[in-house]
């Protein structure tokens, strides 16, 4: 799904974000949703996220 | 006429330890070159003319003495302007920090310190190293050395022409969707992106922490090899670090084992300019022909993976420059302003999904290098994008330059695992680069690799900067 107006979504972060933008914004967000579209979900049903968190190490 | 191919880096090490060259002399030629070119290309920032000429001569001053530091020692190297280097302004290519001076520097700036190498400069990047061109609102809009009308890539732009035109022996880098090997390809130079933690990014400005590695940029493999060796090993400072000694490449590539090279031609020959892909099939054919092994594999998870580097890379990005893009967004070029703002676009069931892609593919990359010892691809799909074009045309189809440009080496990023360009073929006048990718620590098998790559290959000439309009303005 494609958010729907994606400067107004980046604007909740970013008030400065100036009108001009928007178009590249709103390409970036088509990208995301139909790359997104095509994941194979059953594929990551089965599989556990790349971060695993590890007491033993640090982290900062 | 054409000049003769930059000294490497092996060769002028060997030459100051028979005493037939000086540090003195091989520093005056890169900045005599940069002197010559650098109005031009664009390629450095910041230039340490007398800072350079000092350090060769306490170099060789050592040398006299009978005690160099290391291998390095009196070796004319240039730094990415995102390294810091203490008490030197340190710009990350952003008007942002255009005074900025670091109190530490970098590990790797550390490291070439120690073994007595000469830094010549900081170069030239993508602002923030958040691109894939070098075409720099702030610092100038760094140019392809073999036609300076087409980009050199990016975001290590200028640490790959400093190298193609002799204005260092090698260069550091750092790469978090191709930021070295795109530039070497099209460059016509080697860049070694190694596995991630084996060099330190101590000091590195961020990019997308996950992402980010510090590597090399030279004119030979064996040049990569000596420099990764000088540079790898743990650091204590950086979580990422892996906690092994440096590696020991160099003397990896006088192994003689017969290579075997996985081709997988669904996602890294998919889509790419014919004439590319017929200049890397070719030198594979030959590859052959000299005793490798061409083996088919298959990576099926590849074809999620540009979308887990896309939002892993913006949203890291994004999280690290969120405070500073709402207080400062007015300093910043306007693609890298877009870029940034992209990541606000991903949520975190998004960054938790790619984070599950991404354990895939390295899963499918751990099964094939089982059967492999390298994997052998396009670096880039395209031929050189010209400065200024945002799209380009692959055979008759329009396509995003940036997307093109990072396709085919973002995998190894994602997977964080070596991946080395090194020049294979001509194609009108510009290089064409193939992209060799290893196991976690295969550095040796990577390098092995593109060492045969490079016997094959004619010994390249070196570019000669002109430009086909009038020099651009230094800006």
């Amino acid at each position: 799904m494609t958010t729907p107006d994606p400067l107004a979504a980046v604007r909740h972060r970013f008030p400065a974000i100036p009108d001009a933008d928007g178009p590249a914004l709103q390409e970036h967000a088509a990208l995301l949703a139909e790359l997104r579209e095509r994941l194979d979900h059953e594929r990551l049903a089965r599989t556990a996220s790349a971060m695993v968190f590890d007491p033993r190490t640090p982290t900062a | 006429m054409t000049p003769p191919p930059p000294q490497t880096l092996t060769n002028a090490a060997r030459l100051l330890a028979e005493g037939r060259t000086s540090s003195r002399e091989l520093t005056e030629a890169c900045l005599s070159s940069i002197d010559a070119h650098d109005r031009e290309l664009r390629a450095f920032i910041t230039v340490e003319h007398e800072a350079a000429s000092r350090a060769a001569d306490e170099s060789d001053a050592r040398r006299r003495d009978g005690a160099p530091r290391g291998v390095l020692d009196g070796l004319p190297v240039a730094v990415k302007d995102n390294l810091d280097v203490a008490g030197r302004v340190t710009t990350m290519g952003s008007a942002l920090f255009r005074d900025h001076v670091p109190g530490r520097s970098a590990a790797v700036v550390d490291r070439l310190k120690e073994q007595g190498a000469v830094r010549l400069g900081a170069t030239n990047l993508h602002e923030f190293a958040l691109g894939v061109t070098t075409e720099n609102p702030h610092f100038g809009i760094c140019r392809n050395p073999w036609d300076t009308s087409r980009t050199p890539g990016g975001s290590s732009g200028g640490s790959a022409v400093a190298v193609a035109v002799g204005m260092s022996l090698a260069s550091l880098g750092s790469d978090t969707s191709g930021s070295i090997r795109i530039p070497a390809a099209a460059c016509g130079i080697v860049g070694l992106k190694p596995t991630y933690g084996r060099i330190s990014s101590f000091g590195c400005y961020p990019e997308a922490w996950s992402l980010d590695h510090v590597g090399v940029l030279t004119s030979s493999v064996a040049d990569a090899a000596l420099l990764l060796d000088a540079l790898s090993g743990h650091d204590p400072r950086v979580p990422s670090s892996l906690p092994l000694p440096g590696t020991t490449t160099l003397p990896e590539l006088e192994d003689g084992r017969p290579l075997r090279i996985g081709i997988e031609e669904e996602f890294f020959f998919s889509g790419v300019d014919s004439a590319v892909g017929e200049v890397v099939h070719g030198t594979l054919e030959d590859l052959a022909r000299a005793g490798a092994e061409l083996v088919p594999v298959s990576l099926p998870s590849l074809s999620d993976a540009t979308y887990a580097l896309t939002v892993i890379d913006t949203s890291e990005t994004t999280a690290f420059h969120d405070e500073q893009l709402r207080r400062y967004g007015d300093q910043y070029g306007e693609d890298v302003r877009r870029l940034v703002a992209c990541g606000a676009l991903t949520s975190a069931v998004d960054y938790l999904q790619a984070q599950q892609i991404r354990a895939v593919v390295r899963a499918d990359f751990a099964r094939t290098f089982s059967d492999v010892d390298v994997i052998a691809s396009p670096t880039l799909p395209l031929r050189t994008p010209r400065v200024g074009e945002t799209s380009v045309e692959v055979d008759g189809e329009t396509r995003d330059r940036d997307a093109e440009l990072m396709r085919l080496v973002g995998p190894s990023n994602l997977a964080g695992i070596p991946s080395v360009s090194v020049p294979c073929g001509m194609l009108e006048g510009m290089p064409v680069g193939m992209q060799l990718i290893g196991p976690a620590l295969g550095e040796g098998a990577v390098l092995r690799a593109a060492a045969a790559v490079e016997a094959l290959v004619p010994p390249r000439l070196s570019p000669t900067p002109s430009s086909p309009t009038s020099a651009p303005p230094r800006r």
